[in-house]
């Protein structure tokens, strides 16, 4: 489905961007995962490679206007084109609970650094590569960014400023062929695993919140959503946002 | 109605002119309006934050802004939403609650080329009013967006973008009469909205 397509993953060496990254490389793209784990990231390079399709980890801080170039740049050198840049790295402090009276400088910085800086460094970046081969850029954002949430209010804000940015941008560069969405997931990650450790109530309150009761998995469940937006089928989709949730979240 | 809100107390934070128009509307409606928290006491009944960045009504494809121009065009006033939030949280949470209303962007609902960070800002903005509403009902405060289209919110800037054709089902309304007056309205009928967006633009975007 994806073959001939090259694939680059921002924060893609756990959790939803793994899940997405291994998808991609079974559908046949070739894969550059990012992280700023250089380590984890070849983990899950070496995966997709011993399942047969191409790939290339590379370490990458997202803030970086730099290592973002450099990592495009290298992608290109390696596989000759970008079709897909996608935007999943988040910040380490997105899962810190603060009601927003109470959220600091700090938590705030980094959220909008990780989330909305390095979206407008990755999307001005690719774009050329984008144009070139009529690609996609996608964005990871969050049903926080549609609802809201009460302890994740910077959250709230990045997920749906990302989800403004998405429309915006799709009408600016779709006269070029560029096509600009996004993805809710709802999908187990470690971190929600030690979420879930600590308070087992949780994964009783998120499941039987969704329609189809469970939480998604990153590769069965949100990587084939990945593919269709990137691959062939959904050319003439472009500005929304797909909520893949299991049916937590109907809009 | 002309003492619609007498003994209120309103802040209107920022936003030019836009907010120069809310605030004189409420005023003649009989509120005492400050123009930043640091003018009142203390405490407020009604905190008005208008998302409008002058700077963002410009064209600018994300490709021509340099790192300085994206912070300055989105992050600092979402940053700059996120503290007037907090502010009208703590003068509000003095009277023992009270409404917050947000003037928000349609066109960040919408999308509109050359205007990704201004967007950005807008459903942030959006996105922020709503995870405040959840936060701060239990304590009496109301957190509601009322979206506005570039007409209303830059009505002498020549450059402001209309993506769409079709003109809206009423006229469109006037920052100082109507949409003051709906403001009033919010923030002395009872407290059962929060965390909406209300189009104030009289039937002109019913997608949303």
């Amino acid at each position: 489905m994806l073959s001939g397509k090259t694939v680059l993953l921002t924060g893609a060496s756990q959790g939803v961007g793994r899940g997405m990254a291994l998808a991609a490389g079974a559908a046949g793209a070739a894969v550059v995962i990012t992280a700023r784990n250089l380590e984890a990231a070849e983990g899950v390079a070496q995966e997709i490679r011993a399942a047969g399709s191409k790939a290339l980890a590379l370490r990458c801080d997202v803030t970086d206007r730099g290592e973002v170039e450099s990592v495009i740049a290298a992608t290109l050198q390696e596989f000759g084109k970008l079709d897909a840049l996608v935007h999943n790295a988040t910040s380490r402090f997105s899962g810190r609970g603060a009601r927003l009276d109470k959220v600091t400088d700090e938590d705030w910085n980094d959220q909008v650094a990780v989330g909305l800086r390095a979206t407008f460094l990755c999307a001005q970046a690719a774009l050329p590569a984008l144009k070139a081969s009529q690609g996609s850029f996608i964005i990871l954002t969050s049903n926080a960014g549609i609802e809201g949430s009460l302890p994740l209010p910077v959250y709230s804000a990045i997920k749906g400023a990302q989800r403004g940015l998405t429309k915006s941008l799709a009408r600016e560069w779709g006269p070029d062929g560029v096509r600009v969405n996004a993805i809710a997931p709802v999908a187990f990650t470690p971190a929600m695993g030690k979420f879930f450790d600590a308070q087992p109530a949780m994964r009783d309150f998120i499941e039987s919140g969704a329609a189809l009761r469970r939480v998604g998995d990153p590769q069965a469940d949100i990587g084939p959503v990945l593919n269709f937006l990137i691959g062939p089928d959904s050319g003439f989709i472009t500005g929304q946002t797909l909520l893949v949730n299991g049916g937590a979240t109907m809009v | 109605m002309a003492d619609m809100l007498a003994g209120k107390i309103s802040v209107v934070l920022g936003g030019g002119a836009v907010g120069d128009a809310i605030g004189q509307g409420l005023a003649r409606l009989g509120s005492i309006v400050f123009r930043s928290v640091a003018e009142t006491s203390g405490a407020a009944d009604l905190v008005v934050i208008p998302v409008v960045d002058p700077d963002g009504l410009n064209r600018r494809p994300l490709a021509e802004m340099d790192e300085a121009e994206w912070i300055r065009r989105c992050e600092a006033p979402l940053g700059a939403v996120r503290t007037a939030l907090q502010e009208a949280h703590t003068v509000l949470t003095e009277r023992g609650g009270g409404q917050i209303v947000l003037l928000v962007p349609t066109i960040s609902m919408l999308g509109a080329a050359d205007f990704a960070a201004y967007s950005a800002v807008g459903e942030g903005a959006r996105s922020l009013a709503k995870a405040a509403a959840r936060g701060w009902g239990a304590q009496g405060i109301t957190v509601n967006c009322l979206a506005l289209t570039q007409e209303q919110l830059a009505p002498n800037d020549n450059r402001t973008v209309t993506e769409r054709k079709v003109p809206p089902a009423l006229k469109t309304p006037e920052l100082e009469t109507d949409v003051a007056g709906f403001i009033a309205t919010l923030a002395t009928g009872p407290a059962v909205v929060t965390g909406t967006t209300m189009m104030l633009d009289g039937g002109d975007v019913m997608s949303v």
